[in-house]
């Protein structure tokens, strides 16, 4: 059993690699929950229900081919569904990998005085989760 | 990705513009003449910016010295170096914000502090400038 550092993490959106732009990504993954407690009950009691989930995603902002500013505002626009895969350890046989069709739902850029300019999206999970190794 | 030797070298070549001043592109302890400008190795970096280790920044000095023995001439010296708007302005000669670099994304003049320095026994006055780095895998 080994830890893995998230300096190898690979993230695409709609295909296109964008890695070489971010430094954060929280993957939140959740399921609803239905309440079914009833009375004699000492505890709650729950029952599952529909998965949900949203993407935070972030970085450096660039001039270059492919950088995320020209990736996500176009999708966030349009209000297109593209696949988001992310690649926790890096790409390679047998890897873990999770995809799922996003919606952009927001895109931040900051620019401080004294640092890069960076900049952060919000991606809105739609339909299926596939959590299928590479 | 930081390539320290070519960041360091295109420091240098900017500051080899600014008329008078004698560069050293590595932490020499041997100044043979004044005005003098050494650019060090960095003071820190940091690597893995960005995923897949492409971003690095680093921290890196300059440090600018004038002869001492005139403190009156060497004040008024060393203040040609330290303005902005100024022929031997460290700063507009060095900031990315108006020379374009190879080697590096970014490079930020931040912060020039006067004092005196000691280099091989003899006293300076002087200002270290702080510089900070931005390089990345590039288009």
């Amino acid at each position: 059993m080994a830890f893995k550092h998230g300096k190898a993490t690979v993230v695409t959106l709609n295909g296109v690699d964008y890695s070489a732009f971010a430094d954060t990504t929280d993957f939140d993954d959740g399921v609803d929950t239905h309440e079914t407690t009833t009375y004699g009950r000492n505890r709650k009691t729950y029952l599952a229900g529909l998965g949900d989930g949203k993407v935070s995603v972030g970085g450096m902002h660039s001039d270059s081919v492919n950088n995320p500013r020209s990736l996500f505002k176009p999708l966030m626009a349009a209000g297109t569904e593209v696949q988001f895969v992310y690649r926790p350890e890096g790409t390679g046989v047998g890897k873990p990998q999770s995809r799922v069709n996003v919606i952009v739902s927001s895109y931040k850029d900051s620019s401080p005085v004294g640092d890069v300019v960076k900049w952060t999206a919000e991606l809105q999970m739609t339909g299926d989760l596939d959590e299928t190794p590479q | 990705m930081i390539d320290i030797v070519a960041v360091m070298q295109e420091i240098s070549d900017m500051l080899d513009e600014i008329e008078g001043l004698n560069v050293y592109n590595w932490n020499t302890d041997n100044i043979s003449s004044v005005p003098a400008a050494v650019v060090s190795l960095p003071q820190d970096i940091d690597y893995n910016n960005t995923y897949g280790g492409l971003a690095d920044t680093a921290r890196l000095e300059i440090l600018v010295l004038v002869a001492r023995n005139n403190m009156r001439a060497a004040s008024k010296s060393l203040a040609e170096f330290i303005s902005r708007g100024n022929p031997k302005s460290v700063y507009d000669n060095v900031d990315s914000k108006y020379v374009d670099y190879d080697s590096a994304d970014i490079v930020t003049v931040t912060k020039a502090e006067p004092d005196i320095f000691r280099v091989s026994g003899v006293d300076y006055l002087g200002a270290a400038f702080t510089v900070n780095v931005t390089s990345s895998a590039g288009d």
